[in-house]
């Protein structure tokens, strides 16, 4: 049982993400000059930006991983998928709350339905389709592919949104990270060094929560096989 | 290829058979897109005008739940009765199942499309004659776009506990750029625009169209696969 107690202890990663957490927020909030038009209410983009890109990239993740498991049939790919879903999630959901509060003080509205929201709303309704079917379809012997097959149509779908919510309509403030000409031109130095930190923290932080949840659910697997071997030799001693 | 067509050509004859002895699915799906189309006029008690800018959206919301009815009706019949586990030890491609499907659901569609356009026409005040190629082709695209995600999607859905709830939530967020495509080009057409106008649309809707249909063939067989 010592090995399943090592696998639960914090991580020299874990510890990293921690200091690197620390560091950002130094930099994002104290360090970075105060936006001229914004004020301080432009420090949260910090955060907002990095994690759009983690919540894109980890949907990118369960697409890939997706197709993987319908090539493979291993198990460790599902669960790559699964907690790339599930922590993924957490983080569409951080830029669904943090875009609202900037919004309100910039734009004078909680929501509006511009281009990048609508975009990330879909793909935050695309990630609540994924795990209510995780949830509701535990009991059938096919949902893992049923999930794969999900993710690779999710992420599949990933541009045609792009584009659709594009030309609907625009209001976002124009990327400042992505400009013609080059990264972060959009932005004073020490802005883009802030940004540039917290996404490369976020990304971290994002590896080392799915290495986490991705060693739960092992553990529940080991912990189900348990439960099958003892039932298996005292029929009745182990609840369902 | 040519037997896979022909297969499908086999599914789909049953299916149509099945429904011009029960009419369920034509006659429940057209009922629902009249009440769908007359209850959103008491959502918006608007003039006419207004009543004319959101005519496209409500046409499309009536379509996009007459097909996800359609859809989830073409596997749950036969999962219940068992004739879907026979469907699958035939000898033929399961792609072909997929394909005969989904050419029932873009039949029924198409029909129930056919039979509520002009009652919208009579309801909304709205002219339709010129630009009835037009459409033609965008509701073709769309409805094909839809339903292969659509039919997909039902044969996921049926088998979970959550079967008439799962449905809409996996179907509509993936599906959300073709209904905004089919919303959007329907209102240009209804402006009096030209393909100029909606060239990006259109690029869109065909894209999709084949992509999802493709992904869905070769998804399908992973689908009903024991």
């Amino acid at each position: 049982m010592a090995g399943l107690a090592t696998r639960l202890r914090i991580t020299p990663f874990g510890l990293i993400c921690l200091v690197g957490l620390v560091a950002s927020l130094y930099l994002s909030l104290i360090w970075a000059p105060r936006e001229r038009v914004m004020g301080d209410v432009q420090r949260i983009m910090y955060f907002h930006v990095a994690s759009a890109w983690i919540a894109e990239f980890a949907f990118v993740l369960v697409g890939v991983s997706s197709v993987i498991y319908l090539w493979l049939r291993e198990r460790r790919w599902d669960i790559v998928a699964y907690s790339a879903a599930e922590v993924g999630f957490v983080f569409c959901c951080f830029v669904m709350i943090t875009g609202p509060i900037w919004g309100k003080p910039v734009w004078g509205t909680w929501w509006t339905w511009d281009p990048r929201l609508t975009f990330s709303m879909i793909l935050w309704l695309i990630y609540v389709a994924y795990l209510m079917l995780r949830v509701y379809g535990d009991d059938l012997p096919q949902v893992k592919t049923f999930l794969a097959v999900l993710g690779i149509l999710g992420t599949i779908d990933i541009p045609f949104i792009h584009f659709a919510t594009m030309w609907w309509r625009g209001l976002h403030p124009d990327s400042l990270v992505m400009t013609e000409e080059g990264l972060g031109a959009g932005m004073e130095v020490d802005m883009r060094i802030a940004l540039a930190v917290s996404a490369v923290v976020f990304t971290l932080l994002f590896f080392y929560l799915m290495q986490r949840r991705m060693a739960l659910e092992r553990l529940r697997d080991e912990a189900e096989d348990l439960r099958e071997r003892v039932e298996h030799r005292h029929p009745g001693s182990v609840g369902v | 290829m040519r037997s896979m067509l022909a297969q499908s050509w086999q599914i789909y004859r049953k299916d149509m058979l099945v429904e011009y002895r029960t009419r369920e699915r034509v006659v429940t799906m057209f009922v629902f897109s009249l009440i769908v189309v007359i209850i959103f006029n008491f959502a918006f008690n608007a003039g006419a005008d207004v009543l004319q800018r959101v005519a496209p959206g409500m046409i499309w919301v009536a379509f996009a739940f007459a097909g996800m009815l359609s859809a989830s009706r073409s596997f749950s019949p036969e999962i219940d009765r068992g004739t879907f586990d026979g469907l699958l030890l035939a000898p033929i491609d399961r792609g072909s199942i997929f394909l005969g499907k989904l050419l029932g659901n873009v039949t029924l569609i198409g029909l129930v499309q056919l039979a509520v356009l002009p009652l919208f026409v009579l309801f909304f005040n709205m002219t339709i004659l010129p630009y009835l190629s037009k459409l033609l082709v965008i509701f073709f695209l769309g409805t094909v776009g839809f339903s292969s995600v659509a039919t997909l999607f039902a044969a996921v859905a049926v088998n979970t506990r959550m079967r008439d709830v799962m449905l809409p939530v996996l179907l509509l967020p993936v599906a959300s750029p073709v209904l905004i495509a089919l919303v959007e080009t329907t209102r240009t057409t209804f402006e009096g625009g030209d393909w100029q106008d909606m060239t990006n649309w259109i690029r869109l809707l065909s894209v999709f169209t084949v992509v999802f249909l493709v992904a869905s063939v070769m998804l399908f067989e992973y689908i009903v696969e024991e």
